[in-house]
């Protein structure tokens, strides 16, 4: 699902595409020990090392603690819902088979997303928005974002 | 030529350096924990307690019965170096011991560390599924020249875009930040610039240098310090650890003294650990920047590190992250753009270095001073002259930095390496754990005099290299300042350690004639200070300044010379330095022939003679000394002309000056003995003509080394002067006509002849010195040392004796005068102690000459003694009250000194209430005729 939220984000940032090609590495590490990936400074000990450590922006941990409080959540209210189906549904383009989500329900989806980036990557509210808006993509387009 | 500044092995050599003075420093304080782990240890606190301090507690009984005070040392050293024998070899044992579980310990964190750091950082292999990655790794792996790729990791946990190289010589390791994979696809040269990074610490082979020192650093942590931390605290840990009365013992200052030098070593370690990280990281960036097209990418690369750093939520400021293991960014791309930059040290580096270096070898020096025994002079000379080389190098390698600031460098530089390296004597583990070797127990004058004399001889060789390179920028003009200053170095420590005897300069010693000629008794007092002190008469007895003041002006000459450069290189304007030194040597032999005149003409006869059994100079050492005297002076104001004459390479013409000056001069000296001679000026030798003829072990060649010494010490400050006065003149009237055609005339053949022969003259001089100097410094035969007997005591003796009457011969002033006195009382105890006290004063009285002597005695003093019915042996004398002995003449006052302990061995008969003294050693002359008071 995390690479599925990856896909839709790179819309809004172009540059976490690349992050595809650690997505593996990133996702074991998330699952090992969640905290440690979502604080990314891992750095440890030892000497020779390039530089004093700063901190990359990697976007990837950060969805898959987001995918996990969606599946929570959408798993409480929406019969038949897995992981599996939320990847469907954020896969592009959206099988039509797959249950649709009311506005309110992206809504919450976008909201956990923005939070997630806002809390994990120190991100600004503004940038924060914009790639939850372009994970949510279309589903938001209710009558409160029409407006 | 030399490498240039850039050069990585350059770069890999000079941070090599920093590593080995780590790691003896480690291993130096190492040697003095385990010293003292070793003496609290209970095996050795037996052995001090059973058999040395019964041994050492005997040595005053066992010598009293040697009659000559300088004799009964000689048998105490040679004893207690029996007495210690047991107990240093045990402490060998344990130092060897210690220092062996430092290595193993050492070996086996170095061969875990690739294991640790996966675990830490849970390192994963890179997926083999990346093959673009892998290959393109494997490419900059190949392009770097290794043989052999490195393992490839990935640290999943580190968001940074960075590296890491680790790993053993057999099996490298790097791995990737997962940041920095990120940037492989975002930013390709960025993405190389930082695993070229890596890869350039595996071909500097840096890896297995920074692991091997942390893995030898945390061992002497857990092995030495926390132990010897532990033992400081609670010295009788080992012996009875419930002992917690003992815990934090000693007073407050001395605890803190210690504290303060652990910490300082703590400090001094992790700062110059640092240093040397930073160093490397600086090398791995400029051996990138040498690949074709890479430094502008690296750049970008460092340019957006962070800097400062933050330490969790806080930002450490700027000043306190540049100490830290990696230098900032900004530096780097400056080194990056700017490789001849790289390795600039700054002078507080330099001083951390030094200290370094001085924690090494004086940490050390205490358990091998112990073991040399008898050698411990010379060995420590021998043992000192790699650090003084080492030092020496430092302060060559720091200078070598073409865009530093050479003015204050030349003050800064040389002053933070001095300071350093003075540094590490006074706050090493052994000074301040050791209550005998406080280095502040004559005042602070000994150790500033000291300091002040290693600035000086660290800024002039500063001066002397920065004033050659430029203009030959040569290797060899490196080799040639570690070669003459590293052995001065040596000496310096020689003198300095233990007791300081910069601050020896004793201006008491009368000559033994003349105390009533006022000039020529001030002078043989300043001339009998400077030939008795004591820096200056080891440096006189080894061939080091011979050898090193050759060296200073000999290598640029030979350098410089055409057929080296086929006349195309710079030249070395040699002779207004030959011609002035020409000029002093010449004025020293007028000197040496006028000398006997004026002497006879001013000294009266009663003077000039030797007077037989005086200890003190006769009037033919005095003159002597007269002469070097006049010949360092000439040196000097020919230096201070040459400096002052001079725009350039003034390091270099001084010490040309001088050497010829002191070869003159030194002729002077077998012209001058052999004019006194003829005109019998004293009665030293036979009246006679015939030519005295410099030979080995001879006294000119004696006299030449002194003149050298003292010239040099003259010529130092004259130069200084000569320069400044110089500069100045030129900078009113621009430069002299005469310089500028000086410097134009061309060397001729026979001048080079001329030089050659100078040249050779100092180290043949020093060659024929060489059996004087090997008496200087070999040490004692075995002193005779009496057989015990039994202690038997004599009760008539028992009791407080007043000096009724005492008739004794002394030789003041060159005369054998009889003195009479009285007062002095004398009390001998049960308990084998004797005080002889002086009162509120006692007085001897002489006369002779038409003079009147008059010998006044305070203080008191006590000792042991032991008598056999015929005589008194004392030993162990200590002063009780502080007193002075003062000398009047005429009721003049001629001298005026403390009261040193000691006494002679008596001949005496007691009975009832009368007790008369003589003296046992035959070659004295004195009777005491005393009343009982009490007993």
């Amino acid at each position: 699902m995390a690479k599925a939220l990856l896909e839709r984000a790179a819309d809004a940032e172009p540059a976490v595409t690349a992050e595809r090609r650690a997505f593996d590495v990133l996702s074991e590490a998330y699952f090992a020990d969640p905290k440690r990936a979502l604080a990314g400074n891992g750095n440890g000990g030892g000497y020779l090392k390039f530089g004093l450590p700063g901190i990359e922006e990697l976007l990837t941990p950060v969805f898959l603690a987001a995918g996990a409080e969606v599946v929570k959540y959408l798993s409480g209210r929406v019969e038949g819902f897995s992981r599996k189906t939320v990847r469907r549904i954020l896969s592009r383009p959206a099988p039509r088979e797959v249950p649709q989500l009311t506005v309110e329900q992206w809504a919450y989806v976008r909201t956990v997303v923005e939070n997630s980036l806002m809390q994990h990557t120190k991100m600004s509210p503004q940038r924060a928005e914009t790639i939850a808006s372009a994970v949510v993509g279309d589903g938001i387009a209710g009558p409160d974002r029409a407006a | 030529m030399s490498a240039a500044a850039g050069d990585p092995r350059r770069l890999r050599t000079h941070t090599d350096i920093r590593f080995i003075i780590l790691v003896a420093a480690v291993l130096a304080t190492g040697v003095f924990a385990f010293t003292a782990l070793a003496v609290a240890s209970p095996a050795i606190t037996r052995i001090n307690a059973d058999s040395v301090q019964p041994c050492m507690d005997s040595l005053d009984e066992r010598t009293s019965t040697v009659p000559d005070s300088g004799d009964r040392l000689s048998a105490q050293i040679w004893l207690a170096n029996s007495c210690m024998r047991p107990f240093i070899r045990a402490e060998v044992k344990v130092v060897a011991a210690g220092l062996l579980t430092v290595f193993l310990l050492a070996t086996a964190l170095y061969l875990l560390h690739p294991w640790w750091l996966v675990r830490r950082r849970r390192m994963k292999r890179l997926d083999p599924g990346m093959a673009d990655v892998v290959a393109e790794l494997d490419g900059l792996a190949r392009a770097a020249g290794l043989a052999r790729p490195p393992e490839w990791f990935v640290a999943p946990y580190a968001a940074a875009h960075g590296g890491q190289a680790f790993g053993l010589p057999w099996r490298y390791r790097v791995c990737l930040d997962v940041g920095l994979l990120v940037r492989y696809d975002l930013d390709r040269d960025g993405f190389r610039s930082v695993v070229r990074h890596e890869l350039a610490h595996l071909t500097n082979r840096d890896v297995g240098r920074t692991y091997l020192t942390m893995a030898l650093w945390w061992s002497f942590v857990v092995v030495a310090l926390v132990p010897f931390v532990a033992i400081t605290l609670h010295p009788d840990l080992l012996v009875d650890p419930r002992k917690l009365g003992s815990v934090l013992s000693g007073s407050p200052l001395s605890l803190a003294y210690r504290m303060v030098a652990l910490l300082t070593l703590a400090s001094a370690g992790y700062l110059v650990r640092n240093s040397i990280l930073r160093a490397r990281e600086t090398c791995a960036d400029t051996a990138v920047a040498r690949v074709p097209d890479a430094a502008p990418a690296l750049s970008r690369a460092l340019s957006v590190l962070p800097w400062p750093p933050r330490y969790r939520r806080w930002q450490i400021p700027e000043r306190l992250a540049r100490l830290g293991p990696h230098p900032a960014p900004a530096d780097r791309v400056v080194a990056v753009t700017a490789p001849d930059r790289a390795t600039g040290s700054t002078w507080w580096e330099l001083a951390g270095l030094a200290f370094m270096v001085g924690l090494a070898l004086n940490n050390v020096t205490l358990l091998l001073g112990n073991l040399l025994e008898n050698y411990v002079s010379v060995g420590l000379l021998f043992f000192a002259m790699p650090f003084g080389v080492l030092v020496i190098g430092l302060l060559a390698g720091a200078l070598n930095r073409p865009d530093l600031g050479t003015q204050s460098a030349l003050l800064t530089f040389p002053a933070g390496l001095a300071g350093g390296f003075a540094a590490g004597y006074l706050l090493n583990l052994m000074v301040s754990y050791s209550d005998s070797a406080n280095p502040f127990d004559d005042g602070l004058a000994p150790v500033v005099l000291s300091l002040i004399v290693l600035v000086a001889v660290t800024a002039l060789i500063a001066a002397w290299l920065r004033s050659v390179r430029r203009r030959v920028p040569h290797r060899i003009v490196t080799v040639a300042a570690v070669l003459a200053g590293g052995p001065l170095i040596a000496v310096w420590f020689t003198q300095t350690y233990g007791q300081s005897n910069f601050a020896g300069l004793d201006l008491t010693i009368l000559p033994a004639t003349g105390l009533t000629l006022d000039w020529y008794r001030e002078l043989a007092r300043w001339l009998n200070a400077f030939a008795l002190y004591l820096p200056g008469v080891k440096l006189a007895a080894t061939p080091i300044l011979a050898v090193a003041i050759v060296l200073l002006w000999a290598v640029p000459v030979l350098l410089c010379s055409r057929w080296r450069y086929g006349g195309s290189g710079p030249r070395i304007p040699v002779r207004p330095a030959v011609r002035a030194g020409l000029g002093a040597g010449a004025a020293a032999l007028v000197v040496a022939v006028a000398l006997p005149y004026l002497a006879r003409a001013v000294v009266p006869a009663d003077v000039r003679r030797t007077v037989e059994g005086s200890s003190a100079f006769s009037f033919a050492v005095e003159y002597g000394l007269a002469y070097i005297a006049v010949v360092a002076l000439l040196a000097a104001a020919a230096a201070g002309i040459v400096a002052a004459t001079s725009a350039r390479l003034r390091p270099v013409l001084v010490p040309l000056t001088v050497t010829v000056t002191s070869v003159i001069g030194a002729a002077g000296c077998s012209l001058t003995r052999t004019m006194a001679r003829c005109l019998a000026l004293d009665d030293t030798y036979l009246p006679s003509c015939v030519p005295e003829v410099p030979g080995p072990d001879s006294l000119t060649v004696f006299s030449f080394h002194m003149i050298l010494v003292w010239g040099a010490a003259a010529a130092i400050p004259a130069a200084l002067a000569g320069a400044g006065a110089g500069t100045l003149v030129r900078r009113r009237r621009g430069r002299p006509a005469f310089a500028r055609r000086l410097f134009r005339q061309p060397a001729r053949w026979e001048a080079a002849i001329g030089l050659g022969l100078v040249a050779a003259l100092l180290p043949a001089a020093a060659a024929f010195a060489m059996p004087y100097d090997i008496r200087s410094w070999k040490p004692q035969p075995m002193p005779f040392i009496p057989a015990q007997t039994p202690v038997s005591a004599d009760r008539c003796l028992i009791g407080q004796w007043r000096v009724e009457l005492l008739r004794a011969t002394r030789t003041v002033d060159g005369k054998r005068l009889a003195f009479t006195g009285r007062g002095q009382l004398q009390t001998f105890r049960v308990d084998g102690s004797v005080v002889l006290d002086e009162g509120r004063g006692t007085t001897e009285v002489a006369a002779g000459g038409g003079h009147r002597y008059v010998i006044t005695q305070t203080g008191s003093m006590t000792a042991s003694y032991r008598a056999n019915g015929t005589t008194i042996a004392y030993s162990g004398a200590k002063i009780q009250r502080a007193g002075t002995t003062t000398l009047t003449v005429d009721g003049t006052e001629q001298s005026h000194q403390p009261v040193v302990a000691g006494t002679t061995n008596d001949r005496y008969t007691c009975a009832g209430d009368r007790l008369r003294e003589t003296p046992a050693d035959p070659t004295r002359d004195y009777e005491i005729q005393l009343v009982r008071v009490t007993g």
